[in-house]
């Protein structure tokens, strides 16, 4: 499937002893199936229950070429790790998405295709529309995501539907330049590298997908990041 | 221009003729006829706007798409994977 082309998976990951190695099985089961050249960049920010150790068994089953480790010592940032992981990354396509089975392999193949399809400088991962959806959210959080969806469409008419998601396939050139001119932290960072894909006048094509939320229990959508959220809004309103 | 400067400007263009019919720089047949309706308009427009967002926010929390066959494949694949890993070397607890 494309003569040449290598798809860099940057997988940040803390704490993620357990999902690592499924995570790594699936891509590394659906990469294989559509004969696609890969590698797997793992960049662990010291967890504490052991995720490196896994990573480095992972290793010797799939090979060095295949896993590659790039730990940093603590907790340092979603957009560091992007710019930590493109430096180190081989492939001339970087896939960016959560360790933690939200986000599943076997779309992949899919935002390979629609890339070659239309060329697109990225494509994203969007759970709002055609088949794409959501598992493991009450009405709570499915009003507040439409919500905000829907405020973010208003005021920063994006060109994208699903802004906050994190499951997407950049040219490698393309993330780089992105990740170096955002400012913003958390779900806003997602935003701003969509927003800014567009002022650059990068293209952009969209693919369903399916978020598989085994973690809503524990994570928290409090009041921090509700107002977090606004502010990166405000701030983007603003400048773009 | 950003959002911003684009958004000020629609308000400008749109308040400032509502202003001079409403201080009365602006008066004519049709304005003094109309003075009431001119005034409560941008209230009703907000109103409106308020009220058509919501009904779409609803209507998309109601058909938000869910995957149960995603959640059930992932389970499914989760048990397999162990499997497959444990016969590979790498025992998951």
């Amino acid at each position: 499937m494309g003569g040449g082309d290598k798809y860099s998976v940057l997988l940040p990951t803390y704490n993620e002893r357990e999902n690592l190695p499924i995570i790594t099985w699936l891509l590394c089961k659906y990469f294989k199936e559509s004969n696609i050249n890969y590698e797997i960049i793992v960049i662990d920010d010291g967890s504490p229950d052991g995720t490196l150790e896994v990573a480095k068994k992972l290793q010797e089953i799939y090979g060095e070429d295949r896993i590659v480790l790039r730990p940093r010592a603590k907790k340092l940032g979603l957009g560091t790790a992007y710019i930590h992981g493109i430096k180190h990354a081989t492939g001339n396509y970087v896939i960016i998405m959560d360790a933690d089975l939200s986000h599943h392999p076997k779309f992949i193949p899919e935002f390979i295709k629609k890339q070659k399809e239309g060329n697109y400088d990225l494509v994203s991962g969007t759970r709002y529309v055609g088949n794409g959806g959501v598992y493991g959210w009450d009405l709570k959080r499915k009003i507040i995501s439409r919500g905000a969806n829907y405020v973010t469409q208003v005021f920063l008419r994006p060109g994208a539907s699903d802004l906050t998601g994190s499951f997407r396939l950049y040219r490698k050139d393309v993330l780089q330049k992105l990740v170096e001119s955002c400012v913003s932290k958390g779900y806003v960072f997602q935003m701003e590298l969509i927003i800014r894909a567009r002022q650059f006048g990068f293209t952009i094509g969209e693919v369903p997908i399916s978020f598989v939320d085994r973690v809503y229990g524990e994570s928290k959508l409090g009041g921090s990041e509700i107002i977090g959220f606004a502010k990166g809004l405000l701030y983007l309103f603003a400048t773009t | 221009m950003t959002k911003l400067v684009e958004w000020l400007t629609g308000i400008v263009l749109i308040m400032g003729p509502w202003t001079a019919v409403v201080t009365n720089t602006v008066k004519n047949e049709f304005t003094d006829q109309y003075f009431m309706y001119i005034l409560l308009l941008p209230l009703v427009l907000v109103a409106m706007f308020g009220l058509v967002s919501v009904a779409i926010i609803a209507h998309r929390v109601y058909n938000f798409n869910v995957c149960n066959d995603a959640a059930e494949e992932l389970t499914r694949q989760i048990k397999e994977a162990k499997e497959d890993l444990k016969k590979k070397g790498l025992k998951i607890d």
